[in-house]
């Protein structure tokens, strides 16, 4: 006799963070921005670190397969880390990959005499190489070699690079006794002799490998067709992902130069992109960098409205949490979460919203009355409502579980990124196409302003763009990226389920938004010389920087 | 049967399964994208073709509004859906998967979700059947039997009825009778199933366990069960926060109720919710229980068929045991403590699932689908008149009905076909203003595995020879025989975990310098000026595949070259040489094409500076000159070595036009993909794109034309086709223009171009495709078919002429036989095929003048136009057809 059996769940593996599939726009976005340079690609030493790998590894005797480089790259990788690991241990930013590892391993074992990784620690070691294989492919250090799956180390750049870095550390004694050895047995203090040429934060050391590293990074544009493809955002012809980088790293350097002895971060630039076109916030932009600044602008409005996006997501998921009930019940709820909002938010902002305030309405009352360039011109860190500041509001309510005040602030968020951000695409600016990135899919800017003009045409309300981004934007599509998840990765990353017009909490989420790079570039820029750290808000150009900056933009 | 603690995956249950053939499943509800992505796909690529969903309509019409958007393949040849429309819910919850010797039947309470079959708390009921396991064959008789009433009782599109017939034809070893077993399969088509139940127990009953997340709100279920087992005692299991349990009206009548006794669920995992559905029933010595579809409620348990739901599910009995019973299904999963206030309970509101929102129109499609060219609409409507037949949401055609029921039948002509796209379409009808309910158009026509294989076979095969792996990549993804369309997954997960997976891992061995490479210039890297400039762009796959082609002849084209250089004198080789019956004719024809074409473009161009038009101009005339080469695919043999890059034009042309359009759809202007397009190599492959496919389509006409033997049915099967073709050139001009050409390439150039690639139809009548025209709407249809009529009877010609003879020896017999027979009173029943014969024979005459005036346009046509330079374009097309016609 057969008995009923209860159900499994189907894969629980959990895995992700791009939950509406919207933030890897975002990432596209910054590799148009700064191809070949990502947010783990800490520090300019890997390039040469992982050339010279590849190229001693080609001069090697083993086999030349995927399968055995790895191997052979982990090796040389744990090398590499455990020797910057004893220069380092105590630093708390240095953007050194895997420092975790080697604390715990301090930490458990202390510090032994000779170092011995085991086949199990090799294999369970993971390296950054595969996010830095496509950042060397794309700054011309490696390349496709035809008719092999293998890469190859290009000779100018990559060959040359790896050559750079071995003169470097040829006279140690790693290099002269450990490093081809077949056992990876190696005493600790080679490694820590080893560290003193390797380290991350020591390229001024290598002088020509610096000055290939920079010679790469600032590189101008007549480089391989390959290396267009993917890094292209000017729509002037020949397009090259070379200029994009080149000239976001001098809008950086820039702004580190003008900003002089007053402190600079991510949250600094980041103001300076939305504001210095109608605020003084001690940037004048340089005429030769002003596409680049636009083109970051465009970049900056769609991180917020990705963040709103994603704080819908996260309000949701806690309202709906372990509940199952009707989505119109819930869009309901929502809604009155968001009318209660407006009853706190209104007075700070001098406005008197309300869910069933029309659309038009909405955007009459925020504006003012401007449209276009005026409203944006109107609009800056002083003025009552500004994106910075709502942004800054809806984050703090999202961390204080203050889920009305939050709805309620994500749509001031909203309507002053479309007042401010709409006429570029009203009035078909060239940059905008930067804007339409994403398309519906993956919500680019463009296609989220048309949402929104849609249901202003409408003659719609507050409460209808409400459900309009709890439905489309926020159900439908994590229900789309979960279910693309289970069937690619087996990942089991629902957060609610939704059939049959209900829709039944799992758990719960919180907002992301991608990291900068900003301080990877930083990284870079010092590694390069071009800046100084005085302490971590505050760096400063040296005059190799100035003179580089020079060069480039005047 | 200790299988207490064993559970099931249903996902797993259903595409592990290997060796099924037909995969039916009844379901509430349904995600049909999480079907397509997560079950139908491995299902078909296991060999599991006839597949069929059968669902409840109020569903069915949420599913069609909200999940349109995700769905591909709905109603195409790889499954169907259909709706069914009952007084309550259609609410049974099975997978049936069979073949013609196996078969494995899962029946409970878990829907075509997520939730459904990956999440949710379900309990279902798992059988087979082999030769060597026949125990259950009960269950699938019964199974069998239920589907076959639910069919003959309810309205099923005729697609979905041929696969449940398929299913059904195929099930031979399903016996007609059979004893049933203690698994007894229940279902409410005739009977309420409280009374089957019942039926089935003693009447000593000393406890009643009933778990499920539905109640309704007068708990009739429970009032029933008292009333026959009056002291016996009732629990009930609920899940916190997601049962509608009407807790309030339990506590006030609390009284009345003293034997029921309310628990909470207990499960480690509080994330899933109790979906399952349960009725448990002992007494001292034997055990009972009912699990499947069926909620504790009035409409699944109390009524049936007729004025309730559809319900169904398995009761089984066993002698009760200690410690290994049936009732350890749910005693691990009961609290000790009773519910007694309301609070100790949060219920939630009463489900939607229980008010049936089917729309009443006065007009409604029951079901639609596609036979031989016919579209086929079943309707009810109240009133008499003219409907609008609207597809994908624009009024096609119009018709008249009848009142009541009826069938609208059409021929599929091109005005409806160019409405239609691949996979799903979505039907619907208009009559003064009252719109229907939309249903999904079907295909009656079955998804054949291997059918594709020959088509994506040749294509693979190409991408494989393709350096670049991605591009290699996205030529078989899309061009597997079934893949679900990962646009939004490749956009959501480009960079990010796709990183992390392993490269291909074959092993190469290159000497030491290989690894060290050149940095590359532009056009650096020109063995083909298609690979190359096409390289890393997804939208110049037709440019890929003829530069993979173009590539492969041209290595062998050297090695052969090479081969003959060192070894040419050499006795043995001379030897193989002449022995090897093509090498002549492989030789002639590489030097001919290969040698003319490929080499000179990529020698001349990488001279060159790469201005735009010369260079377009010159490719696009590369491209026409090896268009040749498909005219019968391409099969070189090199002595020992054979290399088949043997693609026919059907196959190649089908291929090309599919997926240049699936690219076109692609492209939204001011993308910023678009935006690339801009660029000169864009250009060159576009317009490369554009001047291939009108030359496709006049290379297909002469492969219809070629073959004389073919009978009628494959004749009219051709121009089928062709007009298919020639629809999906017509679509793509339109929408090329409108994307790039007007804003990219200056439109005067390509009229000239198609200006002169027209003027070969002259050659075979076709309409005049102008340019114009064809931007035109409706395009010339009656010139199309006029024209595919005139070339019909060009075929029919042919072999009426060989009947002719034929005809007139048997007239003249039988005449010969009537006059001996019938004393000179000859009957001619023969007439109406010469008639015909006469008709055709001044259609011939017809093209044979035109034939001349389209030579005379040719000659006119040779003439260069300035602006393509060197360019020899109808040089080369006059060649082709000189040699060829």
């Amino acid at each position: 006799m057969i008995l009923p059996q209860w159900t499994e769940k189907y894969n629980t593996a959990q895995g992700g963070r791009d939950f509406l599939g919207y933030m890897n726009v975002g990432v596209i976005m910054l590799e148009r921005l700064l191809p070949g340079i990502s947010n783990i690609t800490d520090r300019l030493r890997y390039y040469s670190f992982f050339s010279w790998v590849l190229y001693r590894f080609i001069k090697s005797d083993h086999p030349k397969n995927n399968k055995n480089y790895k191997k052979y790259l982990k090796i040389k990788s744990l090398a590499f880390l455990y020797a910057n690991g004893f220069l380092h241990q105590d630093s708390s930013k240095v953007g050194l990959n895997g420092i975790e590892i080697f604390r715990t391993d301090i930490k458990n074992n202390g510090e032994k005499e000779t170092y011995e990784w085991d086949d199990a620690f090799v294999s369970k070691y993971k390296d950054n190489y595969w996010i830095y294989s496509q950042k060397m492919k794309q700054v011309g250090i490696t390349a496709d070699i035809e008719g092999a799956d293998f890469i190859g180390l290009t000779k100018t750049y990559g060959k040359s690079l790896a050559e750079a870095y071995e003169d470097n550390i040829k006279d140690t004694k790693y290099f002269k006794k450990y490093c081809d050895k077949k056992d990876n047995n190696i005493p600790a203090d080679v490694l820590k002799e080893y560290a003193e040429k390797c380290s991350v934060t020591n390229l001024h050391i290598s002088i020509k490998e610096q000055q290939l590293l920079q010679d790469i990074i600032f590189r101008p544009e007549k480089i391989s067709k390959e290396l267009n493809d993917f890094s292209v955002y000017y729509s002037d012809n020949p397009p090259n992902g070379a200029r994009a980088r080149r000239e976001s790293l001098l809008l950086m350097l820039d702004m580190v130069e003008q900003k002089g002895d007053q402190s600079f971060d991510y949250e600094d630039f980041q103001k300076i992109v939305l504001y210095s076109n109608v605020q003084n916030l001690g940037y004048k932009s340089n005429k030769k960098l002003v596409n680049c600044l636009e083109y970051w602008r465009i970049f900056q409005a769609r991180q917020l409205l990705i963040y709103a996006i994603e704080s819908y997501f996260s309000v949701m998921t806690e309202v709906v949490y372990n509940r199952n009930i009707d989505l119109s019940a819930f869009i309901r709820e929502l809604n009155n979460l968001t009318e209660d909002g407006f009853q706190s938010v209104n007075d700070n902002y001098e406005q008197e919203l309300s869910i069933d305030t029309k659309l038009k309405d909405l955007v009459k009352i925020i504006s003012a009355g401007k449209t276009g360039s005026d409203f944006d011109k109107s609009c800056n860190l002083e003025s009552k409502i500004n994106e910075w500041d709502v942004y800054k509001n809806v984050q703090k309510n999202i961390k204080s579980n203050n889920n009305k005040d939050c709805l309620a602030h994500l749509v001031y968020l909203l309507s002053v990124l479309y007042l401010r951000f709409n006429y570029y695409r009203v009035n078909n600016s060239p940059y905008w196409d930067f804007g339409r990135i994403g398309e519906t899919v993956s919500l680019s800017i463009d296609d989220f302003f048309l949402g929104f003009e849609k249901l202003t045409d409408k003659d719609l309300k507050i409460k209808d763009m409400v459900e309009w981004i709890a439905k489309e934007l926020v159900i439908k599509q994590h229900c789309r990226v979960a279910l693309a998840k289970l069937s690619w990765y087996k990942n089991n990353t629902f957060h609610f389920e939704y059939s049959a017009g209900r829709i039944k909490g799992i758990k719960e989420a919180r907002p992301n938004i991608n990291a900068p790079k900003f301080e990877n570039v930083i990284n870079f820029l010092e590694d390069l010389n071009l800046v100084e750290r005085r302490n971590e808000k505050k760096v400063s150009i040296t005059i190799k920087g100035k003179k580089i900056l020079n060069e480039h933009t005047k | 049967m200790s299988i207490q603690n064993k559970t099931i995956s249903i996902i797993d249950e259903i595409i592990s399964s290997n060796d099924y053939e037909h995969c039916l499943i009844l379901t509430y509800n349904s995600s049909l994208a999480f079907y397509e992505k997560i079950i139908l796909k491995n299902l078909v690529n296991s060999g599991c073709y006839c597949n069929a969903i059968i669902m409840d309509g109020s569903q069915y019409e949420d599913v069609i509004n909200e999940e349109v958007g995700d769905i591909q393949f709905c109603g195409s040849k790889y499954y169907s859906l259909d709706p069914i429309r009952v007084k309550g819910v259609f609410h049974p919850k099975i997978i049936l998967l069979t073949s013609k010797t196996k078969g494995k039947v899962l029946i409970g309470s878990g829907n075509l979700t997520v939730p459904g079959y990956g999440s949710s708390f379900e309990m279902f009921n798992k059988y087979e059947y082999s030769e060597d396991n026949k125990e259950h064959l009960p269950v699938f008789k019964n199974v069998k039997d239920f589907i076959i009433d639910l069919t003959k009782r309810n309205y099923l599109n005729p697609a979905t009825e041929k696969r449940i017939n398929n299913i059904l034809n195929d099930t031979g070893w399903i016996p007609k009778d059979a004893e049933s077993s203690n698994n007894l399969f229940l279902h409410n088509l005739d009977t309420p199933l409280l009374d089957q139940i019942t039926k089935q127990l003693p009447q000593d009953i000393d406890e009643i366990v009933l778990m499920a997340p539905y109640f309704d709100s007068k708990l009739a279920v429970i009032d029933k069960l008292k009333k026959i087992y009056s002291n016996t005692k009732i629990k009930i299991i609920i899940q916190d926060h997601t049962t509608n349990f009407p807790i309030k009206y339990f506590i006030e009548n609390k009284t009345s109720l003293p034997f029921v006794s309310l628990h909470k669920f207990k499960a480690d995992d509080t994330s899933r919710r109790l979906h399952a559905k349960m009725l448990y029933f002992c007494n001292a010595s034997h055990e009972y229980l009912f699990s499947g579809s069926a909620n504790i409620s009035s409409p699944a348990l109390i009524k049936y068929a007729n004025n309730g739901n559809v319900e169904c599910g398995m009761f089984i009995n066993a002698e009760k045991t200690i410690g290994s019973g049936i009732s350890n299904i749910w005693n691990n999963h009961i609290t000790k403590e009773k519910i007694e206030k309301i609070t100790d309970i949060r219920v939630s509101d009463i489900s939607k699932d229980y008010i049936p929102s089917i729309s009443k129109n006065k007009i409604q499609v029951k079901g639609a689908f596609i036979k031989e060219s016919i579209l086929y609409i079943d309707y009810y409507s109240e009133a008499k008149g003219k409907v609008g037949v609207i597809i994908n949401d624009v009024e096609v055609i119009k018709e008249n009905i009848n009142s009541g029921e009826g069938r609208i039948e059409c021929l599929l002509d091109l005005t409806i076909k160019e409405h239609l796209s691949k996979n799903t379409n979505i039907i619907c009808l208009k009559m003064r203003g009252d719109t229907s309910n939309k249903v999904w158009l079907h295909n009656y026509t079955i998804y054949k595995p291997g059918a594709e294989n020959k088509i994506t076979g040749h294509l693979n095969s190409i991408g494989s020879y393709i350096d670049n792996i991605e591009i290699a990549k996205s030529i078989i993804e899309l061009t597997t025989p079934f893949e679900v369309k990962q646009g939004y997954e490749n956009n959501i997960f480009k960079g990010s975990k796709l990183g992390e997976q392993e490269e291909l891992e074959e092993q190469v061995e290159l000497p030491e310098q290989r690894y060290f490479v050149e940095e590359k210039s532009e056009y650096q890297d020109a063995s083909t000026i298609l690979t190359r400039a096409v390289a890393n762009d997804k939208y110049d796959i037709f440019g890929q595949l003829f530069g993979g082609v173009a590539r492969q002849v041209q290595d062998h084209y050297k090695k052969y070259v090479v081969k003959e250089d060192v070894s040419l004198d050499k006795e043995e080789n001379k030897k193989d040489k002449d022995e090897s019956p093509g090498i002549e004719d492989v030789k002639q024809k590489l030097n001919s094409l290969v040698n003319r074409t490929v080499d000179r473009t990529v020698t001349q161009i990488n001279k060159k500076d790469f201005k735009l038009d010369l260079s377009a101009a010159m490719a696009i005339n590369q491209l026409i000159a090896s268009l040749t080469w498909f005219q019968n695919g391409i099969k070189i043999e090199f002595g020992d070595e054979q290399t088949n890059v043997l693609m026919s034009k059907k196959d190649y042309i089908d291929s090309s036009i599919n997926l240049l359009y699936r690219m076109w759809s692609d492209i939204k202007e001011g993308d910023f993909l678009f935006n690339e397009l801009k660029e000169d190599e864009y250009k060159l492959i576009s317009l490369v794109n554009i001047i291939a496919l009108p030359l496709c389509f006049v290379l297909y006409s002469l492969h219809i034309i070629e073959n004389d033997d073919d009978s009628f049915e494959i004749i009219e099967e051709k121009y089928k086709e062709l007009a298919d073709i020639f629809y999906g050139i017509k679509d793509f001009i339109k929408k090329v223009p409108e994307k790039l050409l007007v804003n990219v390439i200056s439109t005067e150039i390509i009229k000239k171009i198609y200006d002169q690639l027209f003027f070969i139809n002259n050659d075979f009548k076709l309409p005049d495709l102008s340019w114009e025209e064809l931007l035109q709407e409706p395009v010339s249809k009656e010139k199309l078919r006029e024209s595919l009529h005139f070339m019909a009877l060009k075929h029919k010609r042919s072999i009426q002429l060989k009947m002719k003879n034929e005809l007139l020896k048997i007239e003249e017999a039988s005449a010969k036989l009537n006059q001996e027979l019938f004393d000179n009173k000859i009957e001619d029943n023969s007439g109406g095929s010469i008639l015909d014969l006469i008709i055709s024979e001044q259609s011939v005459d017809r093209l044979e003048e035109e034939k001349i005036n389209a030579e005379k346009i040719i000659d006119t046509n040779i003439k260069i136009d300035k602006e393509y330079g060197e360019c020899q374009l109808p040089v080369n097309v006059k060649k082709f057809f000189n040699i060829k016609y």
